[in-house]
C-alpha cells in the first residue's frame, strides 16, 4: 500500500476543536447542502450551519463555571442523563452543553418541541416507574428507551406509501409528533448530530484528516472482496 | 442612458469563460485571432481554497471571518423566476472558468446511439452530426484536459486510447461492480477528467478528494487555469471581468455588430463591437441573452425566428440512492475519498434485449459518496435504537457506505422552456429568465426502470438499502446539465443553429455551450461541450480566414 502523509493539523486557538467537523463541511460545501446524517429539518441542522451561533455556543460549553443557559438545573440533568444513556460518551464531549446552549439562541417553537421531547420521556418515567428520569436505575431507563424506539410510529408520522423508519433527528411532526417515539426520535436527533460533529465522535468512525497519496492504494482487504 | 460607442471593432467577442467560452477564446487566439472575452464575475482566488483545511480548524478560520471560496451565484443578486409549484434549482457560477471550478469531472463521450437517438425512435429532430464528426475533437480534448479512465468501449460509451490511468475502485464499488455482472450489466473504471500523472505541466491528482472545494494544484481540469492563461500568454486574449452581458446587439441587417454589457460592480454599461459574437454564458444564462436581444430585425430574440430558442430544454432526471453493503459491516476503514466522486460509472444498458423497457432514450449511473471515508455520519441517523449497541452499530456500518445515482435523458419537449420576463428586471434592467420544466410520462418509466437496477443491484451485492423511497426524484434542475434551448440541427425552422454551431439566421453568431445540444443524453456534458466549441470555433476561424465572417 502507497504510504499516506497526514497533512500536519494547524494549531488551533482552542486547541484540537470540538464540534467543528460538520460546521466545517458545510462552510466548506456552501449553501444547500444537508448535514449528513441529519434530517434537514431538524433544528440543529440550522445550528450547525451557522458559524457564528455554533462557534458562540460551543466557546460557552468549554468556558469555566459553565451553567445551562436555557434549560433549568433539572432539565439539564435530566438531558444529561438521557444524552448519556442515548450515546454513551455523549456528556464526556459536552453534547448536553452543546444543545443548552444551541437551543438558547432557537426559536419558540424549537424550544417546545425539545422541552415537549424531554418532558415526554421524564413523563413517562414517572407514569410508568413513579419516579422522575433521573432517578430511574439503568435497567428502568433502558426500560423507557427500549419501548420508545421500538414502539410503531403512528400513522401521521408516515408519509404517502412510505414506510420508512424515521431518520434520527426528523421534526416531531415527521416522527409521530407527541408520541414517545417521536419525543426519542426527536431527542435523539440533537445528541447524534452534536456527538458526531465533534472531532472526536468523527475519529470513532474513521475521519482522518487529510491524507494525500501518490497514487490512489487498491482494496487492502485481505479478500480483496473475491 | 448614455451609451459611449466605442470605434474598434474586434474580430471576435465571446461571452463566458467557462467550458465553452474559455475553450473558444484559447482555440481562436492560438489561431491567432484576436478575442474579447466576457465573463459577468472575475478569477477566484485559488490561495482561498480550504480543500486541505482540516474540518475542525475552518471553525476557527471561520471565526476570524475567512471563509472559502464560494462558486456559486446568489439568486438575491441575479433571481429567476419559476411558475407556482414548479421549482427549478438552477446553479450558476459568475467568474473565471464558470462551473468548471467545481464540475463533476465526469468526462464521458457520446456515441453514435446518442447522436443518432432521433433516428432511432422518431422523437424531435435528430443531431446534424454524428459520433464521427466529433471523435476526433474528444480525442484532442481528452488529450488536453486530462481524462483517467479504463480500456472499455461499448455501444453506449466508446473507448478512448487518450485515457490517463483510472484509479482502482473502491471496496464498496468493486463489491457493487461485481453484483452488476451478475445482472449481465457491466460496471465500468469512471472517466473523469483528474489528471492521474503530470499533464501540461500541471501535477498528478493527489487524491484528497476535496476537488469540489477548488484544486489548488489545478490537477482536475478547470478552464480558469488551463486555457485561459494559456490564451493570455498569446497576446491576442482581452479579458474583460465583471462584464454581464445583456444583448447581442445587430446592425440594420440584423447581424450582430456586438455586445452589450453591464459592469457587475458599478452598474455601468458598456459595448463591444465586433465581427462575430460567441455566445458561451451557459446554456440558461446564453438562453436569457439571445432572447433578450430583441430588434427590429429579431422581435423575437435574435436567431430566432424559428422560435425554438428557449424551448426543449432538457435536464436529466435522477434519483439518489442510499445503502449499506454487508460485506463490508465492520471492515478497516480508510481515507478513500480518491479522486472524490465516483471512480466507477455503469453505462447506458437498456439499448438492447434483456434490459430494453418501453420508454426511450437510457440512463447511466454514478456512485458518488460511496467509501468508508465520509464527512460526518451518514450512516448514524438510520441505525435504530440507542446506547452502547447503537454506537457499535454506527461504526460498524460506516465502512459500508455506498451510494448510487442514475441519471436519465429527459426527452425535449417544445413546452419546457426558458422564457423573458420583460415585466421583471435584474439590476441592470435586464428582463428575468423564466424557467418553467417538467418531466413526463416516459421519464417517470425510466425512473421505475431505475429503481429496478438499484434494488436488484444492493441486493445482489449483499446490502441493504436506507432511508430509500422507490421514484423519489430528485429535484429539476439538481444535475446542472442543462441542454437543448438553442439547439443545432438540419431544419432551420425547427432548429437555431447548423452543425457548426452557427445561427442559420444571423451567420456572424455562434452558440457553443449546452444550449447547442440537440439532446440531453443521459451522460455529463463538458467533455462534449468542449469538442464541440473546438470544433466549431476550429470551423470560425477558417472562415475569418476565407474572409467569409
Amino acid at each position: 500500500m502507497a504510504k499516506s502523509v497526514e497533512l500536519p493539523v494547524v494549531a488551533s486557538e482552542g486547541g484540537p476543536g470540538r464540534r467543528r467537523v460538520l460546521q466545517g463541511i458545510l462552510t466548506g460545501l456552501g449553501t444547500g447542502i444537508a448535514i449528513p446524517g441529519l434530517a434537514a429539518e431538524h433544528p440543529v441542522h440550522a445550528h450547525l450551519a451557522d458559524p457564528a451561533k455554533a462557534a458562540a455556543a460551543d466557546a460557552k460549553v468549554a468556558g469555566p463555571g459553565w451553567k445551562p443557559e436555557f434549560l433549568d438545573a433539572y432539565q439539564f440533568e435530566t438531558l444529561s442523563s438521557m444524552a448519556e444513556r442515548i450515546l454513551p460518551g455523549a456528556t464526556k464531549l459536552k453534547a448536553d452543553r452543546f444543545i443548552d446552549q444551541l437551543l438558547a439562541v432557537d426559536s419558540a417553537a424549537n424550544q417546545q418541541a425539545f422541552l415537549s421531547a424531554l418532558g415526554g420521556l421524564d413523563g413517562e418515567a414517572r407514569a410508568r416507574f413513579g419516579k422522575p428520569w433521573k432517578a430511574l436505575s439503568e435497567p428502568e431507563q433502558i426500560e423507557i428507551l427500549t419501548a420508545a424506539s421500538t414502539m410503531p410510529l403512528p400513522a401521521r408520522a408516515r408519509n404517502d406509501q412510505d414506510n420508512r423508519p424515521p431518520r434520527s433527528g426528523a421534526a416531531p411532526a415527521a416522527t409521530g409528533g407527541s408520541s414517545l417515539r417521536g419525543y426519542f426520535e426527536h431527542l435523539k436527533g440533537w445528541v447524534v448530530g452534536s456527538y458526531y460533529s465533534t472531532e472526536e465522535g468523527m475519529r470513532e468512525l474513521g475521519f482522518t484528516g487529510n491524507q494525500f497519496f501518490p497514487s490512489f492504494p487498491d482494496c487492502q482487504h485481505p479478500d480483496g472482496h473475491k | 442612458m448614455e451609451v459611449l460607442e466605442p470605434a474598434r471593432v474586434h474580430p471576435v467577442v465571446v461571452i463566458g469563460s467557462g467550458a465553452a467560452g474559455g475553450m473558444a477564446a484559447w482555440n481562436l487566439t492560438r489561431q491567432g485571432i484576436d478575442v474579447v472575452l466576457l465573463d459577468a464575475g472575475q478569477k477566484f482566488d485559488k490561495s482561498g481554497s480550504w480543500e486541505h483545511v482540516p474540518a475542525w480548524e475552518r471553525y476557527w478560520r471561520g471565526k476570524r471571518g475567512e471563509g472559502p471560496l464560494r462558486f456559486f451565484l446568489d439568486t438575491r443578486e441575479q433571481p429567476y423566476l419559476t411558475p407556482p409549484g414548479r421549482p427549478f434549482d438552477l446553479a450558476r457560477v459568475w467568474g473565471h472558468g464558470g462551473k468548471t471550478n467545481t464540475w463533476g469531472r465526469v468526462s464521458l463521450r457520446y456515441a453514435e446511439i446518442d447522436f443518432k437517438s432521433a433516428e432511432r425512435d422518431g422523437w424531435e429532430i435528430p443531431w446534424p452530426i454524428s459520433y464521427r464528426d466529433v471523435a476526433p475533437y474528444y480525442d484532442k480534448v481528452e488529450a488536453l484536459i486530462g481524462v483517467c479512465g479504463g480500456d472499455d468501449d461499448s455501444e453506449t460509451l466508446p473507448g478512448s486510447r487518450f485515457l490517463q490511468e483510472a484509479p482502482p475502485p473502491r471496496c464498496g464499488e468493486r463489491l457493487l461492480q461485481k453484483a452488476a455482472a451478475r445482472l449481465a450489466i457491466p460496471i465500468v473504471a469512471g472517466r473523469r477528467a483528474n489528471m492521474t500523472r503530470p499533464t501540461r505541466g500541471f501535477a498528478a491528482c493527489h487524491y484528497c478528494g476535496r476537488c469540489s472545494e477548488g484544486c489548488a494544484t489545478s490537477s482536475f481540469f478547470n478552464s480558469a487555469d488551463h486555457l485561459l492563461p494559456f490564451a493570455l500568454e498569446t497576446g491576442k486574449l482581452d479579458l474583460r471581468s465583471n462584464a454581464v452581458a445583456a444583448r447581442v446587439l445587430v446592425d440594420d441587417r440584423g447581424l450582430a455588430r456586438g455586445v452589450q454589457y453591464f459592469d457587475r460592480k458599478t452598474g455601468a454599461e458598456g459595448q463591444v463591437m465586433a465581427k462575430v459574437v460567441v455566445v458561451a454564458a451557459s446554456a440558461m444564462d446564453s438562453t436569457r441573452i439571445l432572447l433578450n436581444s430583441k430588434s427590429a430585425a429579431h422581435p423575437n430574440g435574435i436567431g430566432n425566428g424559428s422560435d425554438v430558442i428557449g424551448r426543449y430544454l432538457c435536464e436529466q432526471v435522477r434519483i439518489n440512492v442510499k445503502g449499506v453493503l454487508r460485506g463490508l459491516f465492520d471492515t478497516p476503514r480508510r481515507h478513500d475519498k480518491g479522486i472524490g466522486g465516483a471512480h466507477i460509472y455503469l453505462p447506458r444498458f437498456n439499448h438492447k434485449a434483456p434490459h430494453q423497457r418501453d420508454y426511450l432514450r437510457g440512463f447511466g449511473v454514478q456512485f458518488w459518496n460511496t467509501g468508508s471515508y465520509q464527512d460526518g455520519a451518514p450512516v448514524a441517523s438510520f441505525v435504530p435504537g440507542f446506547g452502547a449497541s447503537f454506537k457499535r452499530e454506527v461504526r460498524r456500518r460506516t465502512p459500508a457506505w455506498v451510494e448510487i445515482h442514475p441519471f436519465g435523458e429527459v426527452l425535449p419537449y417544445a413546452d419546457n422552456r426558458v422564457t423573458v420576463d420583460e415585466s421583471r428586471t435584474d439590476r441592470y434592467g435586464v428582463p428575468l429568465m423564466k424557467v418553467d420544466y417538467r418531466i413526463r410520462e416516459n421519464e417517470r418509466k425510466m425512473v421505475e426502470h431505475m429503481g429496478d437496477l438499484v434494488e436488484e443491484m444492493v441486493k445482489a451485492a449483499g446490502g441493504e438499502l436506507v432511508d430509500y423511497r422507490r421514484g423519489e426524484i430528485d429535484k429539476a434542475g439538481a444535475a446542472i446539465h442543462e441542454h437543448g434551448t438553442c439547439r443545432m440541427g438540419q431544419d432551420p425552422k425547427r432548429s437555431a443553429l447548423n452543425a457548426f454551431n452557427q445561427m442559420h439566421e444571423v451567420k456572424n453568431v455562434f452558440v457553443v455551450d449546452g444550449s447547442a445540444f440537440t439532446t440531453a443524453s443521459e451522460k455529463n456534458p463538458t467533455l462534449t461541450i468542449l469538442a464541440l466549441s473546438w470544433r466549431a470555433t476550429d470551423y470560425l476561424a477558417g472562415e475569418i480566414r476565407k474572409g467569409s465572417l
